[in-house]
């Protein structure tokens, strides 16, 4: 099956069921289909490009909505535990909407105990953040979707 | 590795986040040097575990380090700050043991910790990272967090009080030589020792890290310094977050 079948055949998935999200992972493909309203369609649908084959010529027509060229992951530079704000403060870094210059801190993540500032690396408004405050994360694993601003 | 003169504050809200300020708004605050606390307003163990100390009656210090190394490789500063410190408490006359990855022990209770930052300002050649080191030196034994068993001190453990300073000089004295171990070797030159201190080795152990727990047969470390857990089936895991508990 192929990356637009998999895609067709989980949208018919979450209509038959009526699921509003559905994400599956497999060896080398995350796909994360969100719908913005029950009553709409198509869904919005998401991909994470750093588990992502390339995209066969043509199919981006399927992914419209936060998907495209101008999008781009913030991933994990280490295993380790997930934290969206700094220890002790109130607030998040950054939640989405917010625009990020490549100097900005978006996370830190912990591991054994070293707390390590992550910084966006790319220019942009964020659209979404994949995983909660506290989640243990992988080397690679996206954190965040960033929409590129400036020619991106 | 050689520290500065520790500059000492009567009180500060935590030394690591004022450390790692300084760091982004400061000029010249050089590798080794050492930022101390007589009184600590909003110090943190990890998130939203306070650590905080009266004035004079418990260390918080923080030094930073200028380093190259990669991320992964860093994770096991922590382990070599730890060995150094539990070898500056021996010498107060009892057994110092480690917990992974940061916590040290008497007797089964917490005495200190350590905690570490890595500030993405471009620092020397590299990094810098700071390490916080808290140590209950004054505590006494009819303070609450005495009295349920789970935390000691140096005057518990030797029925004296100590000058805050002069356990600071003490371990900076016992650190460096630690430190450099690890620059020269990474987490293997100092793997031995951690193991020969590490409470638990061989024992089934639970590991939890916020929501999420795994429980297994602690099997040993692997050479960044992570916990390798023997779960199910022999399966061994690598485990780089949360607390062994006890």
């Amino acid at each position: 099956m192929d990356l637009i079948e998999k895609v067709e055949s989980l949208i018919s998935l979450m209509n038959e069921n009526n699921l509003a999200e559905i994400e599956i992972e497999e060896e080398s493909t995350k796909i994360r289909l969100k719908k913005n309203d029950l009553s709409s369609m198509p869904a919005n649908i998401q991909l994470s490009s750093s588990f992502q084959e390339p995209l066969q010529e043509g199919s981006t027509k399927y992914f419209p909505a936060k998907k495209s060229e101008n999008n781009t992951d913030i991933v994990a530079p280490m295993v380790g535990t997930f934290y969206d704000s700094a220890p002790g403060a109130a607030e998040p870094y950054v939640s989405i909407g917010d625009v990020v210059e490549e100097e900005t801190v978006v996370c830190i993540i912990e591991a054994m105990k070293i707390m390590n500032e992550v910084k966006a690396e790319a220019r942009g408004k964020v659209v979404d953040i994949l995983v909660d405050n506290g989640a243990a994360i992988e080397y690679g694993q996206a954190l965040f979707i960033v929409e590129m601003q400036g020619g991106g | 590795m050689k520290f500065l003169d520790p500059e000492w504050h009567d009180k500060l809200s935590s030394t690591n986040t004022v450390l790692l300020d300084w760091l982004k708004s400061r000029e010249k605050i050089p590798p080794g040097f050492v930022l101390a606390a007589l009184e600590q307003t909003a110090g943190h163990g990890r998130y939203n575990r306070h650590w905080i100390s009266k004035a004079g009656r418990d260390l918080t210090f923080s030094f930073v380090l200028s380093t190259s190394n990669v991320l992964e490789e860093l994770a096991s500063l922590t382990q070599a700050v730890a060995l150094g410190t539990a070898a500056a408490l021996d010498t107060f006359g009892f057994l110092t043991q480690t917990k992974w990855p940061n916590d040290l022990l008497v007797r089964g209770r917490k005495i200190g910790g350590i905690l570490s930052e890595q500030s993405d300002v471009q620092y020397n050649d590299g990094k810098a990272i700071v390490v916080g080191v808290g140590i209950n030196v004054n505590m006494q034994d009819m303070e609450p967090i005495t009295l349920i068993k789970t935390a000691t001190s140096i005057r518990i453990e030797t029925g004296r009080k100590y000058a805050i300073k002069d356990v600071l000089n003490t371990i900076l004295e016992m650190l460096p030589q630690w430190i450099d171990r690890w620059e020269e070797g990474g987490f293997p030159a100092i793997r031995e020792d951690w193991i020969a201190r590490c409470v638990s080795v061989g024992e089934s152990v639970t590991v939890g890290d916020g929501t999420e727990r795994q429980s297994g047969i602690l099997a040993g470390f692997g050479d960044k310094g992570q916990l390798l857990l023997r779960v199910k089936d022999g399966v061994l895991r690598e485990v780089w977050a949360g607390d062994v508990e006890l």
